[in-house]
């Protein structure tokens, strides 16, 4: 037993890659279709943007992430969004991260315009990258018309129908924001406190537990966590996307990470026993 | 299989394959692949560092946006750093944006991230097993960070349990961040395997 938990603790990284490699992998060829259980938070955010969002109501969509987050984030855009579109709800989306004008302009042009019908100007408007953090925020929620005069095309705001319908955030109905960092935090004492928005957040898996406390204590409507929460909402909005497909891999990835703390720990505590015995 | 032909997802996969091939041992296409990363990451910055001036700054300044000269020479102040003469000019640019960035800072923190949260677990009745695990976990995490109580006197048993209402939200920040760099591993592979392979849809 001491012999082989001691090899367990010398064995090459390499293999423990390869075998998280394969646990992973294999399940994207052969999907083997694991059951997703929806979990509170998920299925209230659905919910309410349900009864929150009618057709003609205003969201404001914060796309703020880029391609080191986008496995997490882009899908629960993706979910959601169409699932205001399905709404028909008019969406004015900005970004306040250099790389997230890509998901910005594929959403608007390919999604919302192509697939759903949507005037540019009428129903959608995209809004450019804006600098400077949580100040940049601040502007934006005590006046977000000096802070933007240019869409993300360049076209002067005053140009298009449904800018001239919204003059502050709280005239939209509703603030989803999709980030990995702390935008979602800024977006709440800068713009949800302030103006008095709903705001809603999709974040990634390694905020959630800090960003938990927000949506507990209600100043948060909605609040959806990595790429699970992106599958679950996927199911519920029935908008298939890359999410669920990849949760098969995901649930065998934490078979094999918890299988690995049980060992570590396992082979730890009998390392730490037999240098007790040597003393 | 239905292999792309696209020349751009064939260099995100190149590169991704080189940037995994760390996970065997370090070898040149890695180092080639890293340093690309680098220089690619620099080089975006800087552009959008020159187009947030070019467009915040700039552009409003030579529409008679005056004021804007302040802002821009409290830019050029900063890199006074490099002389050692001048270096102090960077201070009056420095100072400036602390206190702007204190000023913007704690008036939302204090309510959203304090008073918000105090006020919302007061008002969380001890109605399910749930309300009563989460106030008892508050109380004895906050009690664990009085230094000055005895830890042998009654306090003792109240702070140990703060010490693992505290290891329990480590835990579980643990546990989501695995989740995370999963999710950012099975992101790749679904690129490596459909977007480049052909082989899922």
């Amino acid at each position: 037993m001491d012999s082989s938990l001691k090899r367990l603790m010398k064995i090459d990284v390499r293999w423990l890659y390869l075998l998280m490699a394969i646990f992973v992998t294999f399940p994207l060829l052969r999907p083997l279709g694991l059951p997703l259980a929806i979990t509170k938070e998920v299925r209230t955010t659905f919910e309410r943007v349900n009864s929150m969002v009618s057709a003609g109501d205003i969201v404001l969509v914060d796309v703020d992430f880029d391609p080191s987050s986008a496995p997490e984030l882009l899908p629960q855009f993706l979910a959601m969004g169409k699932h205001l579109l399905q709404k028909k709800a008019r969406i004015i989306s900005f970004s306040m991260t250099a790389g997230g004008f890509m998901y910005q302009r594929d959403f608007t042009e390919n999604i919302a315009q192509k697939e759903y019908g949507y005037k540019y100007g009428e129903d959608i408007i995209s809004l450019p990258y804006k600098a400077g953090n949580e100040a940049a925020y601040a502007s934006f929620g005590k006046d977000m018309k000096a802070l933007y005069t240019e869409d993300y095309y360049g076209k002067p705001l005053s140009s298009l129908p449904l800018w001239s319908q919204i003059k502050t955030p709280k005239d939209a109905d509703l603030c989803i924001c999709y980030c990995a960092g702390d935008q979602a935090v800024w977006l709440i004492r800068q713009v949800g406190q302030v103006t008095g928005v709903p705001v809603m957040n999709g974040t990634v898996a390694s905020s959630g537990a800090f960003m938990t406390p927000y949506w507990a204590s209600g100043q948060m409507v909605g609040f959806v966590v990595g790429m699970s929460g992106a599958a679950e909402y996927e199911l519920l909005s029935k908008n298939p996307g890359s999410a669920a497909g990849a949760m098969d891999g995901q649930s065998f990835g934490h078979i094999l990470i918890t299988l690995f703390v049980v060992l570590g720990n396992i082979g730890y505590y009998y390392d730490q026993k037999s240098r007790a015995k040597k003393r | 299989m239905n292999i792309s032909t696209n020349a751009g997802v064939w260099v995100a996969a190149l590169l991704t394959v080189g940037l995994f091939s760390w996970m065997y041992k370090e070898n040149p296409w890695f180092r080639v692949v890293e340093h690309i990363y680098v220089g690619a990451q620099v080089g975006h910055l800087a552009i959008v560092g020159l187009q947030n001036v070019q467009e915040m700054a700039w552009k409003p300044l030579t529409q008679g946006n005056m004021l804007l000269i302040l802002p821009l020479a409290g830019g050029v102040m900063l890199f006074s750093r490099w002389s050692r003469k001048y270096a102090y000019l960077s201070r009056v640019p420095v100072a400036y944006i602390m206190a702007t960035t204190a000023a913007v800072l704690i008036s939302g923190t204090i309510k959203s991230s304090f008073l918000d949260q105090i006020t919302a677990t007061m008002k969380l009745g001890l109605t399910s097993v749930n309300n009563v695990i989460f106030v008892i976990s508050c109380v004895s995490a906050t009690a664990y960070f009085l230094f000055t109580l005895d830890q042998k006197s009654i306090a003792g048993p109240v702070t140990l349990g703060g010490r693992y209402a505290l290891m329990v939200a480590f835990g579980a920040a643990f546990g989501y961040t695995v989740m995370s760099r999963i999710s950012l591993f099975t992101g790749r592979m679904q690129f490596l395997l459909g977007d480049w392979l052909g082989l899922i849809r």
